[in-house]
């Protein structure tokens, strides 16, 4: 039978089918995505509930943004900008700036947890692309942190670009391709064990 | 013989898509006046559409603001009309390129750095750029229901203690802060993938 002719057939065959199941038949064949969607959606909806709570924007944000603002102050110093820190804030000799909600990496390090707990890998490779990613991710906040600075200090024209749009579209494609890469790392494992 | 479909899981394609999203971001999210000219006049003429007549006596009208990247949303009740035909008037400012443009100029960058037949890509893109644009006119939604609490003296709308604590959550954490947004589009992107995601789940045979 040619190409054509069994493609012919195969629309025959479509339209005698109802609706209702064809809807059937496309959840079935999507039920994996379907899944994987709804945990990813859930999953970012508890950790916005979370994040706004009054017990974890009071107790421990603070802690996490000092800790943050430490890290960055003494890599700044290491750039010699002879900065020292407060709370969430580092302060230079000409100005300050704080690390506030939006610029700590907890949107990318949720999307990245989010993805990487729906996905169907084993436990192992979870946990352990759990722990890589948010090291990475949080060593480019870092980065971020300590450009942002530089660029307000030798270039402040261009300080509310990389703030406001740069930085935050450039940490959330990074913590994509993260989730891509231990994918791709599953995936590649599989394949030598076929083999 | 069939040329090898490409997925976004093979290392190549993997490493093209990293490379292709951050130069695609870079050009994207330049300061240009055209990006925000573009884009700030389908923003005002959308949300005109949807949003133009509200709650029976509402009206709200979107302009440019000062800077193309600005826009002015002004609303008023048309029960309160003056003697001299004038409305009394509650306006708002905005930056659109925020608001609205990064989101979905994210959402582009991904799925045309995503390795994909041209056709299949187009739909994607028009269905997913449709549903990123609703979240935004909600956006605005929300934004128009902040001024009216703000505003009480326009009589819109009643809102209870709850509503009001509601709505102030919803501005400050979803229509005046683009985080949950952009990760709208990432799981819009995610599921318009579909099977390339899960390609690793198909069982090898394994050859005795």
């Amino acid at each position: 039978m040619s190409y054509k002719t069994e493609k012919k057939n195969r629309k025959n065959n479509t339209r005698k089918i109802s609706f209702a199941e064809r809807i059937k038949q496309v959840l079935i064949k999507k039920k994996s995505i379907l899944i994987f969607t709804i945990t990813f959606c859930l999953f970012i909806v508890l950790f916005y509930v979370v994040w706004q709570s009054e017990l974890f924007m009071n107790r421990i944000h603070p802690q996490i943004i000092r800790m943050n603002a430490f890290i960055a102050s003494e890599a700044l110093n290491l750039l010699g900008q002879n900065t020292t820190y407060f709370e969430g804030f580092i302060h230079s000799q000409n100005f300050s700036m704080g690390i506030a909600k939006g610029c700590d990496a907890f949107e990318a390090i949720a999307l990245f947890l989010a993805a990487t707990i729906a996905i169907p890998l084993t436990l192992r490779k979870k946990v352990v692309g759990i722990a890589i990613g948010i090291i990475v991710l949080m060593s480019v906040n870092l980065i971020r942190v300590v450009s942002l600075f530089l660029v307000r200090m030798y270039f402040i024209e261009a300080f509310e670009v990389l703030h406001v749009q740069i930085w935050p579209v450039f940490i959330i494609i990074i913590s994509v391709v993260l989730l891509l890469r231990i994918i791709r790392y599953e995936t590649t494992s599989e394949n030598l064990i076929a083999k | 013989m069939k040329r090898p479909v490409k997925t976004l899981l093979q290392n190549k394609q993997l490493t093209f898509f990293t490379l292709k999203a951050f130069i695609y971001a870079c050009i994207f999210l330049l300061p240009l006046q055209l990006y925000d000219t573009i884009y700030g006049t389908f923003y005002r003429n959308i949300n005109g559409v949807f949003l133009n007549e509200f709650k029976e006596t509402g009206i709200a009208s979107f302009k440019k603001g000062t800077i193309s990247s600005v826009t002015r949303v002004e609303i008023a009740n048309t029960k309160m009309i003056l003697p001299n035909s004038f409305f009394n008037i509650a306006t708002s400012e905005f930056n659109t390129r925020y608001r609205g443009y990064i989101p979905t100029i994210f959402f582009i960058i991904l799925m045309l750095a995503t390795p994909m037949k041209t056709k299949r890509k187009a739909t994607l893109l028009l269905i997913g750029v449709s549903i990123i644009t609703v979240a935004v006119v909600y956006k605005q939604w929300i934004h128009i229901q902040y001024m009216c609490k703000e505003a009480k003296w326009l009589q819109l709308f009643q809102f209870s203690e709850s509503d009001e604590k509601r709505i102030t959550f919803l501005y400050n954490n979803f229509a005046n802060y683009n985080g949950p947004t952009l990760i709208l589009a990432v799981a819009i992107w995610l599921f318009m993938l579909g099977d390339n995601l899960f390609e690793f789940r198909v069982k090898k045979k394994i050859s005795l």
